[in-house]
């Protein structure tokens, strides 16, 4: 067994928010209270945790989008906690994170291409030619029809822009991805072509992910391993198997008791 | 059980900002019967928030209604006149919209709005309307109803503001009652306390409840009876369990394969191919004769794209709309 | 509570700054009054010069503003050089003059813009509403001074109206009721005249703030719960659409003092417009000072009346 270096390391990472008024969206107030985890690369973490919990929070430091207020986070062995705001610059591209609505970070005013290529033209290194053809290739590999780099934003379904926003996201090569709830507004059916895509990504580019979600179900397919989050700590963590199967804590027990089951005895009495 | 609903052959349009139009529901009839939980699958496209608009007959700005009957208890809902419909709606009928916090008054104590849904139906003074919220409340909420009921929306948490809706919907002790994706944007442990108090609410009460969702497993968990919509239309309906356990329609057979039936069960499919619907649902304004279904099927036949199946009952109390069977 | 306080405070110290600026601004302006008085060969120039050290006029600025300052606070405004009188019985007597005319305006503006910019809003897009929002565009391009002379040349033409001034030559000797008609009949132009250039501005915002609710999830959500369509307008969208329309009520307040400058110059109405215009081309100090300060006072106090009723309606205020 060959021992590799984790692609992602956090250690005893605290992120406290001043206390004010802006505690209405509790999931941003929420603390990140002393976590430490490891990603091997090509591989990916399931982040299991309720609204609240702090998992959001946890996904902005890893993409150096919040300070933390304490604790060290490595990726790809540079340590992002010990950089100044204009190396932090050079580093971002490297983690790049897919939110809950896409729609929401995106120009609907811009087609798909524009929308994909934006990231290389902000960063200018390649020619703009270069820029379009790589964004066309982007399209292609996430799904989309080769006609689809012409249409608006509003000519999407859900699932499909969910595809643009995962182009978007490899754009520029990132070694660690983060999707942050990314699947949990989409159809059931659409969920598996997604779970699908991902998966197929993950085994041709080597890319790691850091995958949120609320659902454990989810969370088994996608993770190698399954952290489960709780009022800013990780309470459980392991193989996914093991969690799954064997869980020594009682909120991870108590989630998968509450996960939605197929063959699930009926709430309603049988004579009904 | 007496029928409480009764929807025929219903037909409903769009008509978007360019007056293209779009056809939201094509032909779709079912009944619903007192006191059962009808489960409405539907995915984003099959007309599921049609349907709940069109009964209540709120359709959104550019929807029309082109054709069809909705009966309860007797009156044809589709040409009350606006004044009868108010008294039907939030006290025979009533709705719990799936984004409670755009459902709320931003402005307004949530047991003031509990209490306006209940004085527009009951003739009571100020002190007991607020009384009566309170009970209300006091069903949906186990503990803290007094702090609840004077708090805004925006002090509540999203499942506490779910909460909110459904106490409003059964403040007067609708007949029906109808969840459009009720437990859409709120985390798995509330998602299951939310289901567990709409079976209790329904144990309660015995209305009859329609619940609209797209993910099967919260049908598996409280519906009597499921109505699946594909494209606008019903392509297949009966008994809960024996849709889930054996679907005929090729969408609910290929839509339940891509799932996964629990956390355990995710664990065998761990980074293996989901097997999953092919494509993407067809731009429905785009009148092209045949199956909807037809482009996406694997079990696709010459029939299929020259008309559309008719619903054939396959066993009792279970039809199906696909040639496979007849139709 | 700390909020209003704040707000409070805030005032404050705003009209503090605003008496500094006006009165470095006025007194700084080239020439006084007392220059104007020198050009005149009847008066001495002994004569000016013991004037000027009376009223303290070659002082330095501080001092003199410290001075003036500290009888502010006894409810001295100062002394008006021209009127040859305090300045504080002057200003209020103009004021109230103006205010008659400003309140029955913006009264009669905001009781006509609720239910005119609630109606456009309902039918955005339609006929009535392209009409509305067509004639309140040519209302809003046409300049205060225009309407004014409009309205004037209309007195003037078919002579229903006085052609000016508040009350009519020897109307004291009159009845009381006479009295009052006399009044209306010559305030009937000029708050004509206000309404129709305040008007617009407020029906414009009515329809914007009504119609951006009108699309709110939480109408259709009301109305699907069987609550009649009049009460979901006024008790539910209105409500919510409070927010911009409180600013503006502030706002309209604020200006009650110094809205109707044109209008009262342009129809010799005897109010605070006309005798600040006066006291300005005279520089006469503390007239201006004391008609800036006044008209700042309702600003910053209408400014205030918003906070708090905005304290009032908005929750979400209320408990950050």
């Amino acid at each position: 067994m060959q021992i590799t270096e984790p692609l992602v390391k956090v250690e005893a990472l605290v992120k406290r928010y001043p206390p004010s008024r802006a505690n209405s969206r509790s999931e941003i107030a929420a603390a990140v209270d002393g976590i430490s985890l490891s990603i091997f690369p090509g591989k990916t973490l399931a982040l299991v945790g309720e609204s609240g919990s702090g998992k959001s929070t946890l996904a902005f430091c890893i993409a150096s989008m919040e300070k933390p207020t304490s604790g060290r986070i490595w990726i790809d062995g540079i340590e992002l906690t010990a950089m100044s705001d204009r190396e932090l610059r050079t580093t971002r591209p490297k983690v790049q994170l897919v939110f809950q609505d896409p729609a929401a970070a995106m120009n609907p005013r811009w087609t798909a291409l524009q929308i994909v290529a934006e990231p290389l033209v902000i960063q200018n290194q390649i020619a703009r030619s270069e820029q379009l053809d790589r964004a066309q290739e982007l399209l292609q590999r996430v799904g989309l029809s080769a006609d689809a780099g012409s249409r608006r934003l509003s000519e999407f379904s859900g699932g499909q822009r969910q595809r643009l926003a995962i182009a978007r996201a490899l754009a520029l090569a990132p070694k660690l991805l983060i999707l942050d709830e990314a699947f949990s507004a989409l159809d059931c059916s659409v969920q598996a072509q997604m779970v699908n895509l991902l998966v197929e990504l993950q085994s041709s580019t080597g890319i790691t992910c850091l995958f949120i979600t609320h659902d454990l179900s989810m969370a088994a397919l996608l993770g190698d391993q399954i952290a489960v989050m709780e009022r800013g700590k990780i309470v459980e963590g392991g193989d996914a198997r093991d969690v799954v199967l064997h869980p020594l804590q009682e909120s991870t027990r108590a989630l998968l008791a509450a996960s939605p089951r197929m063959n699930q005895p009926s709430d309603i009495p049988q004579n009904h | 059980m007496p029928t409480v609903l009764e929807v025929r052959d219903l037909h409903v349009d769009y008509r978007d900002a360019r007056a293209k139009i779009k056809p939201a529901l094509e032909g779709v009839s079912f009944t619903l019967r007192a006191g059962e939980i009808l489960g409405v699958l539907g995915e984003s496209g099959s007309g599921k928030s049609t349907l709940s608009s069109t009964v209540l007959r709120l359709l959104a700005p550019g929807g029309k209604i082109r054709s069809g009957s909705v009966r309860y208890d007797g009156h044809e809902i589709l040409s009350q006149s606006e004044r009868e419909l108010e008294k039907i709606r939030g006290a025979r009928i009533a709705i719990v919209f799936q984004e409670a916090s755009l459902a709320l008054h931003p402005t307004l104590r949530v047991g003031e709005q509990v209490a306006r849904v209940i004085g527009a139906h009951r003739s009571l003074d100020r002190r007991a309307r607020l009384n009566k919220a309170r009970e209300v409340l006091a069903e949906v909420f186990r503990d803290d109803v007094g702090r609840i009921f004077s708090s805004y929306p925006h002090q509540l948490s999203g499942g506490q503001r779910q909460r909110v809706l459904i106490a409003q919907a059964i403040a007067c002790n609708p007949a029906i009652l109808i969840a459009d994706e009720p437990t859409a944007s709120l985390d798995t442990t509330t998602q299951s306390e939310i289901l567990s108090l709409f079976a209790e609410l329904q144990r309660r009460h015995g209305m009859a409840l329609m619940l609209i969702t797209h993910n099967p497993a919260i049908l598996a968990r409280l519906a009597d009876r499921i109505l699946v919509l594909y494209a606008g239309r019903v392509v297949e309906e009966g008994p809960a369990e024996v849709l889930l356990r054996s679907p005929q329609h090729p969408y609910l057979r290929d839509l339940l394969r891509s799932m996964t039936d629990s956390p355990e069960a995710a664990l065998l499919h761990h980074k293996i191919n989901l097997p999953t619907i092919t494509g993407v649902a067809l731009d429905l304004s785009v009148n092209s004769p045949g199956c909807v279904f037809a482009p996406r099927c694997e079990d696709r036949m010459d029939e299929c794209a020259q008309r559309e199946p008719i619903t054939v009952a396959v066993e009792e109390n279970h039809a199906v709309a696909c040639f496979k069977y007849g139709g | 509570m700390r909020y209003l306080f704040r707000r409070f405070l805030h005032a404050i110290f705003l009209l503090l700054g605003v008496s500094i600026l006006s009165f470095i601004f006025t007194a700084l302006a080239p020439g006084n009054y007392f220059d104007e008085m020198r050009l005149n060969p009847q008066i001495s120039p002994d004569t000016v010069t013991a004037l000027r050290a009376h009223y303290g006029v070659d002082r330095p600025i501080v001092v003199r503003y410290a001075r003036w300052l500290s009888s502010v606070a006894h409810g001295d405004l100062g002394f008006s050089f021209a009127y040859n009188s305090p300045a504080a019985p002057l200003l209020w007597a103009r004021a109230w003059n103006t205010l008659l005319l400003t309140f029955t305006a913006t009264l009669i503006s905001w009781l006509i813009a609720l239910p005119l910019g609630i109606w456009s809003a309902e039918r955005k897009g339609r006929v009535s509403d392209v009409a509305i929002t067509s004639a309140t565009g040519l209302l809003l391009a046409m300049p205060d001074l225009l309407l004014a002379l409009g309205l004037l040349i209309l007195a003037v033409r078919t002579g229903w109206f006085p052609t000016g001034g508040m009350v009519s030559v020897g109307s004291e000797s009159l009845s009381w009721f006479s009295r009052i008609r006399d009044l209306i009949l010559h305030m009937a132009l000029p708050v004509t005249a206000l309404v129709l250039s305040t008007l617009p501005l407020l029906v414009r915002h009515v329809r914007s703030a009504m119609s951006e609710v009108l699309g709110a999830g939480f109408l259709r959500a009301a109305q699907a719960h069987g609550i009649p369509r009049r009460t979901i307008l006024y008790r539910y969208a209105l409500p919510a659409a409070a927010h911009p329309l409180i600013s503006l009520f502030g706002f309209s307040i604020g200006a009650l003092l110094s809205g109707s400058l044109i209008v009262e110059v342009v129809m010799s109405w005897p109010g605070l417009g006309p005798l600040l215009l006066e006291a300005i081309l005279a520089r006469d100090l503390y007239l201006v000072i004391g008609g800036v300060m006044l008209s700042t006072i309702f600003l910053v106090t209408g400014n205030f009346i918003a906070d708090l009723l905005l304290y009032w309606a908005d929750p979400r205020i209320r408990t950050s």
